[in-house]
């Protein structure tokens, strides 16, 4: 085949996943109309197939692109990655996921202002909702430029950015027309497809090395070109200890942030029980735990297969590291079996990206519809708008965010899709987790405490990250041409989430009343009973 | 009503969200019940009070219909219960909350998460630490190409999977049967 039917082949298959989505959303849009059905899709989705759109969520294209390309290009420490996105999925099954589905209702203001004075918390909480939803979605939608150029062979910058406006535009029509129904939908369909793609292509690996993981890894080693440096830590982040302690404040990002993603925590609000959702967060860790160790596999494929050059030379970051794979698997370029499972694994992540960026762009859009613009901004004699209004608002919030997205990922699209989500990981262990355990585990704790946490952990991860290496001062930088980076690492995390947590304490044992122990008892025997759940 | 996920069962079914709001219009108007404290909606309610959403959840339509704003300083030691009906969910909650049927099962839910938060955050620390404070130790082979990386990597996975089976059996046997009776139970007393 030529390059022009490879091509046609890619437009002909992305089109299939463009035409179900909307078929999903337009189904599921013509069906219902308030507001429980936007932010929730009617709290009928059973622990299964949550479990699958949990996973949907999660397993995005950071992890299918990001992910195999860091573990092509660096070896093991690509598997640190995995390592901490997945035992972050302890602290959420633990501590979060049955606390908050009996103590929210949409977001997760909904479950602090449940004792706090509301309006300083739901503006705080919002506001960091949308922070790191917006981040998350940059760092989804520089995934899906680099993607979707590479497919259809677009190599200029304008048609770079022509592809992320259009699948800015698919995610706003998902949203706004079909709300959570559907985005819960595509993603179940999504990570159906992703699971079965990535399944695929791991047997064909194996195949390859006749099952001999041994060899597999012995052959990306070679490929590399680090020998055996390439089975050890090291690659990404060895050298000098600043480097080192980046590591750890990624490592504690990850483990930690998950817990604060507002688009996985509303996910637990689309199950009717706490318990549905302890049982949704239980598939959700094998399906994510599988697939993670999947992609060890097929990122070992492409150093083996493909060649850590000639994955780097395609996309710096290693973006591509898996659609090249494909092809190689499928016969190499030019063979039909290449074309035709290299258009198809492109499918699966174009798939990918649009599930999640629908499920961001929501979580964000309820943060500002339901917590700010009907509650936090509101005067205390002012009317609380209705339920449509509502839902009109978050709707039209939904464009708004993902026209800002679109704009800021025009101007990320040389950054490693992992190491972006990283940073989300990090505002979010911040800025929502602090506030979060210590609602639903410290009696004391008080709404200046919240706020205080919030802004506390949000502000200083938002700052090391402006002054650090990934904004300015190297050539790899945001604005490569200027200089203004004072903080060394490239992750905040190992500041910013004490600073939290700090600043958490200190509000709550500065301020002058006690918090009422009569809400935190109510708090409490809610959140473990789901006495007055909604 | 055993159906220990909660389906089906009744009082886990949301009310009729218009006919609830204008009842408990109605209502407060009947009895002069302040409606600034959005958060006592359902207390006092003589019927289906446990039927529709309850806490700071106003159900869906209250709040046109009350034509108020969200209650700003509904909770806070400083502020006391304006109304009757505040100061009896209060009072519910509290009993509940300092009843030993509810002390026991935070005790079983702590005394299990708390040291499993712990172990597995400590484990995972010492790993991403290892990794990059202790190269020597972490290369050392294992099994061909596989090293001390590798299988501390692979177990961290296998950790993860096995704390996740422990937590669901131990929630499911020593918690899930009391937490839902009491759920019930409060939700009976808050009529």
């Amino acid at each position: 085949m030529t390059t022009d039917s490879r091509h046609a082949l890619a437009v002909g298959l992305f089109t299939v996943v463009v035409v179900v989505t909307l078929g999903i959303t337009f189904w599921a849009g013509r069906r219902r109309r308030g507001a429980e059905d936007f932010y929730t899709g009617g709290r009928d989705f059973s622990p299964m197939q949550n479990g699958f759109a949990i996973s949907g969520d999660y397993m995005s294209a950071a992890s299918f692109l990001g992910i195999t390309g860091l573990i092509a290009l660096y070896g093991y420490d690509g598997l640190l990655y995995t390592v901490g996105f997945l035992v972050a999925w302890l602290l959420v099954l633990m501590l979060v996921a049955e606390l908050v589905r009996n103590c929210g209702r949409y977001t997760l203001a909904d479950v602090l202002a449940l004792r706090m004075r509301r309006r300083p918390v739901r503006a705080a909480a919002g506001m960091s909702s949308i922070v790191v939803s917006l981040l998350y979605l940059v760092a989804q939608m520089v995934g899906a430029g680099s993607l979707v150029s590479l497919l259809l062979g677009l190599n200029t910058a304008a048609d770079r950015a022509w592809s992320i406006v259009g699948i800015g535009a698919l995610m706003i029509v998902y949203v706004t027309v079909g709300g959570m129904t559907a985005t819960t939908w595509i993603q179940i369909v999504k990570c159906v497809v992703l699971l079965l793609g990535t399944s695929v292509l791991t047997v064909m690996v194996l195949l390859r090395f006749h099952g001999d993981l041994g060899s597999l890894l012995r052959s990306a080693a070679a490929h590399s070109g680090y020998g055996s440096r390439f089975y050890a830590p090291g690659l990404r982040y060895g050298g000098s200890a600043l480097n080192r302690l980046d590591f750890v404040s990624l490592g504690l990002a990850l483990v930690l942030g998950t817990a604060g993603l507002p688009h996985i925590l509303s996910r637990f609000y689309t199950v009717p029980t706490a318990r549905a959702a302890r049982r949704s967060t239980m598939w959700a860790i094998g399906l994510v735990g599988g697939f993670y160790l999947m992609t060890i596999v097929l990122g070992l494929g492409a150093a083996a297969l493909v060649g850590t050059a000639a994955v780097r030379s395609a996309n710096e970051a290693g973006n591509t590291a898996v659609p090249m794979l494909a092809q190689v698997l499928g016969g190499g370029a030019g063979s039909t079996g290449g074309t035709v499972l290299f258009a198809v694994i492109s499918a699966v992540a174009f798939a990918t990206i649009l599930a999640v960026v629908a499920g961001l762009t929501l979580a964000s859009s309820a943060a500002f519809a339901h917590d700010l613009w009907a509650r936090a901004f509101r005067r205390r004699d002012e009317e609380t708008p209705t339920e449509q209004q509502e839902v009109v608002v978050a709707r039209v919030s939904a464009v708004v965010f993902g026209a800002v997205a679109i704009v800021l990922s025009l101007y990320a699209q040389k950054l490693n899709v992992a190491f972006l989500v990283g940073i989300a990981f990090a505002v979010a262990a911040s800025a929502n987790v602090p506030a979060l355990l210590f609602n639903l585990f410290w009696q004391r704790f008080s709404t200046r405490g919240a706020t205080w946490a919030i802004y506390g952990g949000l502000v200083p991860a938002l700052v090391l990250v402006v002054f650090s290496p990934v904004v300015s001062g190297n050539a790899a930088a945001i604005f490569p041409g200027v200089d203004f980076h004072w903080f060394p690492l490239e992750n905040p995390g190992v500041v910013s989430i004490p600073c939290g947590f700090f600043f958490g304490w200190l509000g709550t044992v500065t301020s002058g009343g006690a918090a009422d122990p009569d809400a935190y008892a109510e708090l409490e025997v809610r959140a473990l009973t789901g006495a007055g759940a909604v | 009503m055993l159906d220990a996920d909660g389906r089906g069962v009744t009082w886990g079914a949301p009310g009729t969200p218009s006919s609830v709001g204008a009842q408990l219009l109605r209502q407060r108007e009947a009895t002069g019940t302040p409606p600034e404290q959005g958060s006592v909606a359902t207390a006092g309610e003589p019927e289906g009070a446990g039927a529709e959403p309850e806490g700071v959840f106003e159900p869906e339509g209250v709040s046109e219909l009350r034509g108020v704003a969200e209650p700003e300083e509904a909770v806070g030691a400083e502020v006391p219960p304006a109304s009757p009906g505040a100061a009896l969910r209060a009072d519910v909650y509290r009993q509940v909350h300092e009843g030993e049927e509810f002390r026991a099962i935070r005790r079983r839910y702590r005394g299990f998460v708390f040291p499993a938060c712990a172990v597995f955050l400590l484990w995972y620390l010492l790993y991403i630490v290892a990794a990059v404070t202790l190269p020597g130790l972490m290369a050392r082979p294992v099994a061909g190409p596989f090293n001390v990386a590798w299988l501390l990597g692979l177990l961290q996975f296998a950790t993860t999977f096995l704390i996740t089976w422990l937590y669901a059996r131990h929630a499911r046997d020593h918690r899930d049967r009391a937490a839902l009776g009491l759920r019930w139970e409060t939700q009976d007393r808050l009529r």
